[in-house]
Protein backbone atom coordinates (compact mmCIF):
# COMPACT_ATOMS: atom_id res chain seq x y z
CA UNK A 1 0.00 0.00 0.00
CA UNK A 2 1.51 3.30 -1.30
CA UNK A 3 1.08 6.71 0.65
CA UNK A 4 2.77 10.00 -0.27
CA UNK A 5 4.33 11.65 2.31
CA UNK A 6 3.97 15.76 1.77
CA UNK A 7 7.65 17.06 3.31
CA UNK A 8 9.71 14.00 1.93
CA UNK A 9 7.73 14.54 -1.38
CA UNK A 10 7.58 10.67 -2.22
CA UNK A 11 5.43 7.91 -2.09
CA UNK A 12 6.51 5.12 0.59
CA UNK A 13 5.33 1.66 1.46
CA UNK A 14 3.17 1.64 4.73
CA UNK A 15 3.55 -1.75 5.51
CA UNK A 16 7.53 -1.41 4.85
CA UNK A 17 7.47 1.88 7.08
CA UNK A 18 5.50 0.36 9.71
CA UNK A 19 7.92 -2.15 10.00
CA UNK A 20 11.20 0.15 10.51
CA UNK A 21 8.97 1.56 13.25
CA UNK A 22 8.65 -1.68 14.42
CA UNK A 23 11.89 -2.61 14.10
CA UNK A 24 13.24 0.19 15.86
CA UNK A 25 10.97 0.02 18.39
CA UNK A 26 11.53 -3.72 19.11
CA UNK A 27 15.56 -3.04 19.53
CA UNK A 28 15.31 0.04 21.48
CA UNK A 29 12.98 -1.92 23.95
CA UNK A 30 15.41 -5.05 23.65
CA UNK A 31 18.30 -2.63 24.36
CA UNK A 32 17.03 0.12 26.37
CA UNK A 33 18.22 2.42 23.31
CA UNK A 34 16.42 5.34 21.56
CA UNK A 35 16.47 3.97 18.47
CA UNK A 36 17.53 6.98 16.76
CA UNK A 37 20.83 6.00 15.01
CA UNK A 38 19.20 3.34 13.58
CA UNK A 39 16.14 4.81 11.83
CA UNK A 40 17.76 7.77 10.75
CA UNK A 41 20.15 5.46 8.53
CA UNK A 42 17.55 2.99 7.69
CA UNK A 43 15.31 5.88 6.49
CA UNK A 44 18.23 7.27 4.54
CA UNK A 45 18.61 3.90 2.90
CA UNK A 46 15.11 3.59 1.98
CA UNK A 47 15.25 6.30 -0.49
CA UNK A 48 13.89 9.55 2.30
CA UNK A 49 15.86 12.47 1.76
CA UNK A 50 18.89 12.86 4.21
CA UNK A 51 17.54 15.99 5.59
CA UNK A 52 13.61 14.50 6.02
CA UNK A 53 15.17 11.61 7.53
CA UNK A 54 16.73 13.40 10.29
CA UNK A 55 14.24 16.02 11.22
CA UNK A 56 11.76 12.87 11.27
CA UNK A 57 13.88 10.79 13.49
CA UNK A 58 14.70 13.50 16.07
CA UNK A 59 10.32 13.68 15.97
CA UNK A 60 10.43 9.93 16.48
CA UNK A 61 13.09 10.31 19.44
CA UNK A 62 10.35 12.66 20.94
CA UNK A 63 8.02 10.07 21.00
CA UNK A 64 10.37 7.14 21.70
CA UNK A 65 11.84 9.08 24.84
CA UNK A 66 8.66 10.60 26.72
CA UNK A 67 7.06 7.25 27.19
CA UNK A 68 10.30 6.41 28.87
CA UNK A 69 10.71 9.26 30.75
CA UNK A 70 7.38 9.68 32.20
CA UNK A 71 7.64 5.63 33.52
CA UNK A 72 11.14 7.06 35.29
CA UNK A 73 9.42 10.48 36.24
CA UNK A 74 7.11 8.42 38.14
CA UNK A 75 9.12 6.34 40.00
CA UNK A 76 11.14 9.69 41.06
CA UNK A 77 14.28 8.96 39.17
CA UNK A 78 15.02 12.44 37.58
CA UNK A 79 17.14 14.74 38.77
CA UNK A 80 15.17 17.83 36.98
CA UNK A 81 18.01 20.27 38.26
CA UNK A 82 20.61 18.41 36.13
CA UNK A 83 18.29 17.54 33.32
CA UNK A 84 17.75 21.60 32.95
CA UNK A 85 21.24 22.54 33.36
CA UNK A 86 21.81 19.60 30.75
CA UNK A 87 18.90 20.77 28.27
CA UNK A 88 20.28 24.31 28.88
CA UNK A 89 23.14 23.54 26.90
CA UNK A 90 21.29 21.09 24.62
CA UNK A 91 19.18 23.70 23.15
CA UNK A 92 22.06 26.33 22.37
CA UNK A 93 23.92 23.13 21.10
CA UNK A 94 20.95 21.93 18.69
CA UNK A 95 20.38 25.49 17.65
CA UNK A 96 24.34 25.54 16.43
CA UNK A 97 23.68 22.36 15.05
CA UNK A 98 20.85 23.05 12.89
CA UNK A 99 22.37 26.12 11.71
CA UNK A 100 25.52 23.84 10.08
CA UNK A 101 23.40 20.96 9.17
CA UNK A 102 21.28 24.12 6.69
CA UNK A 103 24.93 25.80 5.90
CA UNK A 104 25.47 21.81 4.74
CA UNK A 105 22.33 21.27 2.70
CA UNK A 106 22.87 24.72 0.95
CA UNK A 107 26.68 23.39 -0.12
CA UNK A 108 25.36 20.31 -1.27
CA UNK A 109 27.67 18.20 1.22
CA UNK A 110 25.18 17.37 3.45
CA UNK A 111 25.15 13.28 2.84
CA UNK A 112 28.54 13.53 2.50
CA UNK A 113 29.22 14.85 6.24
CA UNK A 114 26.39 12.99 7.66
CA UNK A 115 27.73 9.38 5.95
CA UNK A 116 31.26 10.11 7.38
CA UNK A 117 30.18 11.41 10.65
CA UNK A 118 27.79 8.37 10.85
CA UNK A 119 30.36 6.16 10.15
CA UNK A 120 32.84 7.70 12.55
CA UNK A 121 30.58 7.90 15.50
CA UNK A 122 29.06 4.17 15.26
CA UNK A 123 32.53 2.93 14.09
CA UNK A 124 33.41 4.07 17.55
CA UNK A 125 30.73 3.57 20.14
CA UNK A 126 30.17 0.42 17.81
CA UNK A 127 33.86 -1.05 18.15
CA UNK A 128 34.17 0.40 22.00
CA UNK A 129 30.70 -1.36 23.00
CA UNK A 130 32.33 -5.16 21.01
CA UNK A 131 35.55 -4.89 22.85
CA UNK A 132 33.64 -4.38 25.99
CA UNK A 133 30.98 -7.05 25.74
CA UNK A 134 33.41 -9.66 24.54
CA UNK A 135 35.81 -9.23 27.06
CA UNK A 136 33.23 -9.49 29.86
CA UNK A 137 31.79 -12.70 27.99
CA UNK A 138 34.77 -14.15 27.76
CA UNK A 139 35.45 -13.16 31.55
CA UNK A 140 32.17 -14.89 32.58
CA UNK A 141 33.02 -17.61 30.70
CA UNK A 142 36.45 -17.59 32.87
CA UNK A 143 34.58 -17.28 35.69
CA UNK A 144 36.39 -14.47 36.75
CA UNK A 145 35.17 -11.66 38.42
CA UNK A 146 34.42 -7.91 36.44
CA UNK A 147 36.62 -5.86 38.07
CA UNK A 148 35.55 -2.43 39.28
CA UNK A 149 36.49 0.79 37.69
CA UNK A 150 39.21 2.57 39.30
CA UNK A 151 37.76 6.05 40.84
CA UNK A 152 38.82 9.06 38.40
CA UNK A 153 40.72 11.93 39.51
CA UNK A 154 37.72 14.56 39.72
CA UNK A 155 39.66 17.70 41.04
CA UNK A 156 39.47 19.38 37.52
CA UNK A 157 35.65 19.27 37.90
CA UNK A 158 35.66 20.65 41.54
CA UNK A 159 38.04 23.80 40.58
CA UNK A 160 36.08 25.22 38.00
CA UNK A 161 33.96 28.49 38.55
CA UNK A 162 29.98 28.25 39.11
CA UNK A 163 29.97 25.08 41.87
CA UNK A 164 26.02 23.90 42.24
CA UNK A 165 24.44 21.65 44.30
CA UNK A 166 22.14 18.91 42.15
CA UNK A 167 20.61 17.51 45.52
CA UNK A 168 18.87 14.62 44.07
CA UNK A 169 22.36 13.71 42.19
CA UNK A 170 24.07 14.32 46.11
CA UNK A 171 26.30 16.21 43.67
CA UNK A 172 28.52 19.37 44.39
CA UNK A 173 30.00 19.96 41.20
CA UNK A 174 30.45 22.98 38.27
CA UNK A 175 28.03 23.37 35.72
CA UNK A 176 30.57 23.98 32.96
CA UNK A 177 31.38 20.28 32.10
CA UNK A 178 27.35 19.84 32.77
CA UNK A 179 26.67 22.57 30.00
CA UNK A 180 29.34 21.23 27.84
CA UNK A 181 28.17 18.17 27.53
CA UNK A 182 24.32 18.90 26.97
CA UNK A 183 25.61 20.79 23.75
CA UNK A 184 28.10 18.41 22.48
CA UNK A 185 25.16 16.05 22.65
CA UNK A 186 22.60 18.53 21.14
CA UNK A 187 24.72 19.30 18.55
CA UNK A 188 24.99 15.52 17.42
CA UNK A 189 21.34 15.48 17.83
CA UNK A 190 20.70 18.11 15.37
CA UNK A 191 23.63 16.66 12.95
CA UNK A 192 22.30 13.25 13.03
CA UNK A 193 18.55 12.61 14.66
CA UNK A 194 20.01 10.77 17.50
CA UNK A 195 18.97 11.01 21.11
CA UNK A 196 22.79 10.62 22.36
CA UNK A 197 21.75 8.13 25.39
CA UNK A 198 24.95 6.28 25.05
CA UNK A 199 27.03 8.99 25.77
CA UNK A 200 24.85 10.73 28.12
CA UNK A 201 24.58 7.52 30.48
CA UNK A 202 28.39 6.67 30.37
CA UNK A 203 29.45 10.46 31.30
CA UNK A 204 26.50 10.88 33.78
CA UNK A 205 28.23 7.44 35.44
CA UNK A 206 32.03 7.75 35.15
CA UNK A 207 32.56 11.40 34.97
CA UNK A 208 30.08 13.38 36.69
CA UNK A 209 29.19 10.05 39.58
CA UNK A 210 25.27 10.54 39.23
CA UNK A 211 23.78 7.91 40.77
CA UNK A 212 22.74 4.81 39.00
CA UNK A 213 19.47 5.03 39.92
CA UNK A 214 19.18 8.45 38.70
CA UNK A 215 21.35 8.36 34.96
CA UNK A 216 18.57 6.20 32.80
CA UNK A 217 15.92 8.60 34.29
CA UNK A 218 17.64 12.36 34.17
CA UNK A 219 19.41 11.36 30.48
CA UNK A 220 15.97 10.24 29.29
CA UNK A 221 14.06 13.83 30.33
CA UNK A 222 17.38 15.56 28.82
CA UNK A 223 17.03 13.68 25.21
CA UNK A 224 13.29 14.73 25.50
CA UNK A 225 13.65 18.06 26.11
CA UNK A 226 16.92 18.82 23.73
CA UNK A 227 14.96 16.39 21.17
CA UNK A 228 11.77 18.54 21.10
CA UNK A 229 13.92 21.92 20.55
CA UNK A 230 15.53 19.76 17.55
CA UNK A 231 13.03 18.77 15.65
CA UNK A 232 11.39 22.11 16.22
CA UNK A 233 13.97 24.22 15.00
CA UNK A 234 14.30 21.86 11.96
CA UNK A 235 10.78 22.50 11.47
CA UNK A 236 10.92 25.62 11.52
CA UNK A 237 14.57 26.75 9.83
CA UNK A 238 14.36 23.59 6.83
CA UNK A 239 10.43 22.51 6.79
CA UNK A 240 12.22 18.51 6.93
CA UNK A 241 10.12 17.12 9.71
CA UNK A 242 7.28 14.96 7.76
CA UNK A 243 4.62 14.79 9.97
CA UNK A 244 2.99 11.59 8.26
CA UNK A 245 5.93 9.93 8.21
CA UNK A 246 6.62 10.26 11.81
CA UNK A 247 2.82 9.20 12.50
CA UNK A 248 3.71 5.66 11.00
CA UNK A 249 6.54 5.44 12.14
CA UNK A 250 5.67 6.18 15.70
CA UNK A 251 2.94 3.67 15.64
CA UNK A 252 5.06 1.31 14.62
CA UNK A 253 7.44 2.13 17.25
CA UNK A 254 5.39 1.77 20.26
CA UNK A 255 3.91 -1.54 19.28
CA UNK A 256 7.34 -2.66 18.18
CA UNK A 257 8.56 -1.65 21.85
CA UNK A 258 6.82 -3.45 23.34
CA UNK A 259 8.10 -6.95 22.05
CA UNK A 260 11.13 -5.96 22.47
CA UNK A 261 10.97 -5.25 26.14
CA UNK A 262 9.61 -8.78 26.94
CA UNK A 263 12.82 -10.44 24.45
CA UNK A 264 14.81 -8.54 26.42
CA UNK A 265 14.11 -10.52 29.75
CA UNK A 266 15.47 -13.81 28.19
CA UNK A 267 18.92 -11.97 27.14
CA UNK A 268 21.90 -11.10 29.05
CA UNK A 269 22.99 -7.75 29.03
CA UNK A 270 26.64 -9.13 27.61
CA UNK A 271 24.54 -10.77 24.97
CA UNK A 272 22.23 -7.31 24.88
CA UNK A 273 25.24 -5.34 24.50
CA UNK A 274 27.73 -7.41 21.97
CA UNK A 275 23.85 -7.16 19.46
CA UNK A 276 23.78 -3.69 19.96
CA UNK A 277 28.05 -3.38 18.73
CA UNK A 278 27.09 -5.60 16.04
CA UNK A 279 24.02 -3.13 14.79
CA UNK A 280 25.83 -0.37 15.48
CA UNK A 281 28.66 -1.44 12.87
CA UNK A 282 26.25 -2.85 10.35
CA UNK A 283 25.50 0.69 10.15
CA UNK A 284 28.76 2.23 10.09
CA UNK A 285 29.69 -0.33 7.68
CA UNK A 286 26.91 0.21 5.28
CA UNK A 287 27.50 4.11 5.33
CA UNK A 288 31.53 3.55 4.45
CA UNK A 289 30.15 1.06 1.41
CA UNK A 290 28.27 3.75 -0.03
CA UNK A 291 30.91 6.56 0.44
CA UNK A 292 33.82 4.43 -1.09
CA UNK A 293 31.63 2.12 -4.29
CA UNK A 294 31.48 4.12 -7.29
CA UNK A 295 27.85 5.69 -7.89
CA UNK A 296 25.95 4.29 -10.28
CA UNK A 297 24.55 7.30 -11.64
CA UNK A 298 27.43 10.33 -10.47
CA UNK A 299 24.94 13.29 -11.16
CA UNK A 300 21.81 14.40 -8.52
CA UNK A 301 19.37 17.34 -9.31
CA UNK A 302 18.01 19.36 -6.27
CA UNK A 303 15.03 21.53 -7.38
CA UNK A 304 15.08 25.22 -5.58
CA UNK A 305 11.75 25.73 -5.02
CA UNK A 306 10.62 29.54 -5.73
CA UNK B 1 -14.55 13.23 -22.60
CA UNK B 2 -18.10 14.35 -23.88
CA UNK B 3 -17.85 18.00 -23.13
CA UNK B 4 -14.42 18.34 -24.88
CA UNK B 5 -16.06 16.76 -27.94
CA UNK B 6 -18.71 18.97 -28.09
CA UNK B 7 -16.07 21.59 -27.36
CA UNK B 8 -14.32 20.26 -30.75
CA UNK B 9 -17.20 20.38 -32.83
CA UNK B 10 -18.27 23.49 -31.87
CA UNK B 11 -15.07 24.93 -33.05
CA UNK B 12 -15.41 22.54 -36.21
CA UNK B 13 -18.42 24.23 -37.05
CA UNK B 14 -17.44 27.86 -36.36
CA UNK B 15 -15.47 28.62 -39.78
CA UNK B 16 -13.17 31.48 -40.62
CA UNK B 17 -11.30 32.47 -43.53
CA UNK B 18 -7.59 32.79 -44.15
CA UNK B 19 -4.95 30.20 -42.94
CA UNK B 20 -5.94 26.98 -41.20
CA UNK B 21 -6.05 26.93 -37.00
CA UNK B 22 -5.74 24.34 -34.45
CA UNK B 23 -8.32 24.32 -31.67
CA UNK B 24 -7.55 21.87 -28.87
CA UNK B 25 -9.64 20.90 -25.79
CA UNK B 26 -8.30 18.61 -22.67
CA UNK B 27 -10.59 16.01 -20.86
CA UNK B 28 -9.83 17.30 -17.63
CA UNK B 29 -8.73 21.02 -16.91
CA UNK B 30 -8.13 20.19 -13.23
CA UNK B 31 -6.15 17.19 -11.91
CA UNK B 32 -6.58 16.87 -7.76
CA UNK B 33 -4.18 14.30 -6.01
CA UNK B 34 -5.26 13.34 -3.08
CA UNK B 35 -3.51 10.23 -1.21
CA UNK B 36 -4.95 7.23 -3.17
CA UNK B 37 -3.67 8.53 -6.30
CA UNK B 38 -1.67 6.32 -8.63
CA UNK B 39 -1.62 8.17 -11.91
CA UNK B 40 -4.41 9.29 -14.32
CA UNK B 41 -4.55 10.25 -17.99
CA UNK B 42 -5.74 13.71 -19.78
CA UNK B 43 -7.17 13.40 -23.14
CA UNK B 44 -6.24 15.83 -26.03
CA UNK B 45 -8.20 16.10 -28.92
CA UNK B 46 -7.75 18.66 -31.80
CA UNK B 47 -9.05 19.71 -34.68
CA UNK B 48 -7.71 21.36 -37.79
CA UNK B 49 -9.68 24.54 -39.24
CA UNK B 50 -9.55 25.24 -43.01
CA UNK B 51 -7.49 22.65 -43.26
CA UNK B 52 -6.92 20.49 -46.61
CA UNK B 53 -6.84 17.62 -44.78
CA UNK B 54 -4.10 14.85 -45.59
CA UNK B 55 -0.44 15.50 -45.67
CA UNK B 56 0.45 17.14 -41.60
CA UNK B 57 2.03 16.55 -38.49
CA UNK B 58 0.90 17.17 -35.29
CA UNK B 59 3.13 17.29 -32.06
CA UNK B 60 1.31 17.95 -28.60
CA UNK B 61 3.50 18.98 -25.72
CA UNK B 62 2.40 18.64 -22.11
CA UNK B 63 5.04 21.07 -19.60
CA UNK B 64 4.78 20.90 -16.33
CA UNK B 65 6.36 24.16 -13.98
CA UNK B 66 9.33 25.17 -14.47
CA UNK B 67 12.20 25.55 -11.62
CA UNK B 68 15.71 26.36 -10.90
CA UNK B 69 17.58 23.22 -9.96
CA UNK B 70 21.21 22.77 -9.35
CA UNK B 71 22.73 19.60 -10.75
CA UNK B 72 25.58 17.83 -9.12
CA UNK B 73 28.35 15.46 -10.05
CA UNK B 74 30.24 13.37 -7.53
CA UNK B 75 34.20 12.94 -8.59
CA UNK B 76 36.45 10.62 -6.57
CA UNK B 77 38.34 12.37 -4.03
CA UNK B 78 40.89 10.34 -1.63
CA UNK B 79 38.96 7.49 -2.32
CA UNK B 80 35.34 8.70 -1.23
CA UNK B 81 32.49 9.99 -3.72
CA UNK B 82 31.80 13.18 -3.35
CA UNK B 83 30.09 15.98 -4.73
CA UNK B 84 32.48 17.86 -6.75
CA UNK B 85 31.36 20.05 -9.56
CA UNK B 86 28.02 21.81 -10.24
CA UNK B 87 25.89 23.29 -12.44
CA UNK B 88 22.81 25.63 -12.05
CA UNK B 89 19.98 25.47 -14.46
CA UNK B 90 17.32 28.85 -14.28
CA UNK B 91 14.54 27.24 -16.34
CA UNK B 92 14.33 23.40 -15.79
CA UNK B 93 10.25 21.76 -16.30
CA UNK B 94 9.29 19.52 -13.80
CA UNK B 95 7.30 17.48 -16.12
CA UNK B 96 7.56 17.48 -19.99
CA UNK B 97 5.96 15.00 -22.44
CA UNK B 98 5.97 15.27 -26.47
CA UNK B 99 3.46 13.28 -28.49
CA UNK B 100 3.37 13.63 -32.44
CA UNK B 101 1.69 11.55 -35.46
CA UNK B 102 5.57 10.19 -36.60
CA UNK B 103 8.78 10.31 -34.32
CA UNK B 104 10.19 13.92 -34.05
CA UNK B 105 12.98 13.54 -36.49
CA UNK B 106 10.34 12.90 -39.38
CA UNK B 107 8.29 16.06 -38.36
CA UNK B 108 10.76 18.28 -38.85
CA UNK B 109 14.37 19.61 -38.99
CA UNK B 110 16.15 19.61 -36.25
CA UNK B 111 17.28 23.08 -36.36
CA UNK B 112 13.39 24.05 -36.41
CA UNK B 113 13.28 20.98 -33.36
CA UNK B 114 15.75 23.11 -31.40
CA UNK B 115 14.57 26.47 -32.03
CA UNK B 116 10.84 25.47 -30.87
CA UNK B 117 12.12 23.99 -27.89
CA UNK B 118 10.46 20.63 -28.86
CA UNK B 119 11.39 17.26 -27.78
CA UNK B 120 12.96 16.34 -24.71
CA UNK B 121 16.42 16.52 -26.36
CA UNK B 122 15.77 20.25 -27.67
CA UNK B 123 14.37 21.36 -24.30
CA UNK B 124 15.19 24.65 -23.77
CA UNK B 125 16.69 24.45 -19.75
CA UNK B 126 18.08 28.10 -19.06
CA UNK B 127 21.02 29.68 -19.15
CA UNK B 128 23.62 27.51 -16.67
CA UNK B 129 26.92 28.37 -14.86
CA UNK B 130 28.98 26.05 -16.22
CA UNK B 131 30.68 26.16 -19.40
CA UNK B 132 31.59 23.82 -22.21
CA UNK B 133 31.74 20.28 -22.32
CA UNK B 134 30.96 20.53 -18.61
CA UNK B 135 27.61 22.04 -18.97
CA UNK B 136 26.31 19.30 -21.86
CA UNK B 137 27.65 16.59 -19.06
CA UNK B 138 25.10 18.18 -16.68
CA UNK B 139 22.30 19.17 -19.40
CA UNK B 140 22.39 15.20 -20.31
CA UNK B 141 22.16 14.30 -16.97
CA UNK B 142 18.76 16.48 -16.29
CA UNK B 143 17.39 14.87 -19.27
CA UNK B 144 18.36 11.40 -18.26
CA UNK B 145 17.43 11.76 -15.03
CA UNK B 146 14.27 12.87 -15.55
CA UNK B 147 13.87 10.64 -18.72
CA UNK B 148 14.13 7.49 -15.83
CA UNK B 149 12.32 8.85 -13.39
CA UNK B 150 9.33 8.73 -16.03
CA UNK B 151 8.79 12.46 -15.95
CA UNK B 152 10.19 13.33 -19.43
CA UNK B 153 9.21 10.90 -22.30
CA UNK B 154 8.25 10.82 -26.05
CA UNK B 155 6.30 9.00 -27.92
CA UNK B 156 6.53 9.49 -31.81
CA UNK B 157 2.62 7.56 -32.45
CA UNK B 158 1.61 8.76 -29.52
CA UNK B 159 -0.72 11.21 -31.40
CA UNK B 160 -3.96 9.41 -32.98
CA UNK B 161 -5.78 10.76 -36.18
CA UNK B 162 -9.32 10.42 -36.80
CA UNK B 163 -10.76 11.34 -40.39
CA UNK B 164 -8.81 14.27 -42.01
CA UNK B 165 -9.54 17.10 -39.58
CA UNK B 166 -9.18 15.70 -35.96
CA UNK B 167 -6.60 14.27 -33.67
CA UNK B 168 -6.41 12.96 -30.17
CA UNK B 169 -4.04 11.76 -28.03
CA UNK B 170 -3.55 10.56 -24.46
CA UNK B 171 -0.98 11.44 -21.53
CA UNK B 172 -0.19 9.06 -18.67
CA UNK B 173 0.69 10.69 -15.52
CA UNK B 174 2.62 8.95 -12.82
CA UNK B 175 1.85 8.88 -9.63
CA UNK B 176 4.26 11.12 -8.44
CA UNK B 177 3.72 13.70 -11.24
CA UNK B 178 4.51 17.27 -9.91
CA UNK B 179 1.96 19.67 -8.88
CA UNK B 180 1.29 23.14 -10.96
CA UNK B 181 0.42 24.80 -13.68
CA UNK B 182 0.67 22.28 -17.05
CA UNK B 183 0.87 23.76 -19.97
CA UNK B 184 -0.45 22.08 -23.47
CA UNK B 185 1.08 23.07 -26.61
CA UNK B 186 -0.61 21.32 -29.99
CA UNK B 187 1.68 22.22 -33.48
CA UNK B 188 0.56 21.59 -36.79
CA UNK B 189 3.54 21.35 -39.60
CA UNK B 190 3.26 20.76 -43.14
CA UNK B 191 6.30 19.38 -44.99
CA UNK B 192 8.55 20.13 -41.66
CA UNK B 193 7.42 23.72 -41.57
CA UNK B 194 5.50 25.01 -38.39
CA UNK B 195 1.77 26.05 -39.60
CA UNK B 196 -0.63 27.06 -36.72
CA UNK B 197 -0.21 26.53 -33.12
CA UNK B 198 -2.71 26.29 -30.14
CA UNK B 199 -2.39 25.62 -26.40
CA UNK B 200 -4.36 25.06 -23.22
CA UNK B 201 -3.69 25.03 -19.39
CA UNK B 202 -4.15 22.09 -17.44
CA UNK B 203 -4.18 22.36 -12.96
CA UNK B 204 -2.51 19.81 -10.84
CA UNK B 205 -3.24 20.26 -7.63
CA UNK B 206 -2.14 18.08 -4.09
CA UNK B 207 -5.75 17.96 -2.29
CA UNK B 208 -6.67 16.16 1.24
CA UNK B 209 -4.13 15.63 4.13
CA UNK B 210 -1.25 15.91 2.15
CA UNK B 211 -2.27 19.41 1.38
CA UNK B 212 -2.82 20.06 4.59
CA UNK B 213 -0.17 19.19 5.93
CA UNK B 214 2.48 20.61 3.31
CA UNK B 215 0.69 24.04 3.57
CA UNK B 216 1.09 24.10 7.09
CA UNK B 217 4.55 23.26 7.34
CA UNK B 218 5.39 26.05 4.92
CA UNK B 219 3.27 28.64 5.87
CA UNK B 220 2.76 27.97 9.89
CA UNK B 221 6.34 26.39 10.40
CA UNK B 222 5.99 27.16 14.74
CA UNK B 223 2.75 25.75 15.06
CA UNK B 224 3.49 22.99 12.94
CA UNK B 225 6.86 22.16 14.57
CA UNK B 226 4.62 22.39 17.57
CA UNK B 227 1.82 20.12 16.67
CA UNK B 228 4.29 17.04 15.42
CA UNK B 229 6.12 17.64 19.29
CA UNK B 230 2.80 17.41 20.91
CA UNK B 231 1.66 14.53 18.55
CA UNK B 232 5.03 12.96 19.09
CA UNK B 233 4.59 13.19 23.05
CA UNK B 234 1.31 12.37 23.35
CA UNK B 235 1.63 9.13 21.13
CA UNK B 236 5.20 8.30 23.20
CA UNK B 237 2.78 9.03 26.57
CA UNK B 238 -0.37 7.21 25.12
CA UNK B 239 1.98 3.85 23.94
CA UNK B 240 3.56 4.25 27.95
CA UNK B 241 0.27 4.10 29.47
CA UNK B 242 -1.42 1.04 27.19
CA UNK B 243 1.48 -0.67 28.04
CA UNK B 244 2.65 0.12 31.13
CA UNK B 245 4.50 -2.34 33.03
CA UNK B 246 4.78 -1.02 36.75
Amino acid sequence: MQLYLPIAELSVNVLLMIGIGAAIGFVSGLLGVGGGFLLTPLLIFTGIPTAVAVGTGAAQVVASSSSAAMTYARRKQVDLKLAGVLIAGGVVGSAAGVALFNLLQASGQLDLFISIAYVGFLGIVGGLMLVESVRTILRTRRGQPTPLRKVRDRTLLRRLPWQTRFRRSHLHISVIPVIALGFGVGVLGALLGVGGGFIVVPALIYLFRVPTSMVIGTSLVQILGTMTATTILHAVTSNSVDAILALILMVGSVIGAQFGVRWAVHLRGETLRLLLAVLVLAVATRFLVDLVTPPQERYSIEEISA
Amino acid sequence: MRRAAAAVAMALAATSAAAETLVVALSAEEVRIAATFTGTTITVFGAIEDGTGAGYDIAITLEGPRTEAIVRRKDAVAGLWINRAEARFTNVPEFYAAHSTAPLPDVAAREALGALGLGVDNLALGPTMAAGTAATGFRQAVIRLRREAGHYFEDGGGVERIGDNLFRTTFTLPSDVPDGTYTVRALLFREGALQAEASAGLSISKTGIEQFVFDAAHQNAWLYALAVVLMAASIGWLGGIIFRRD
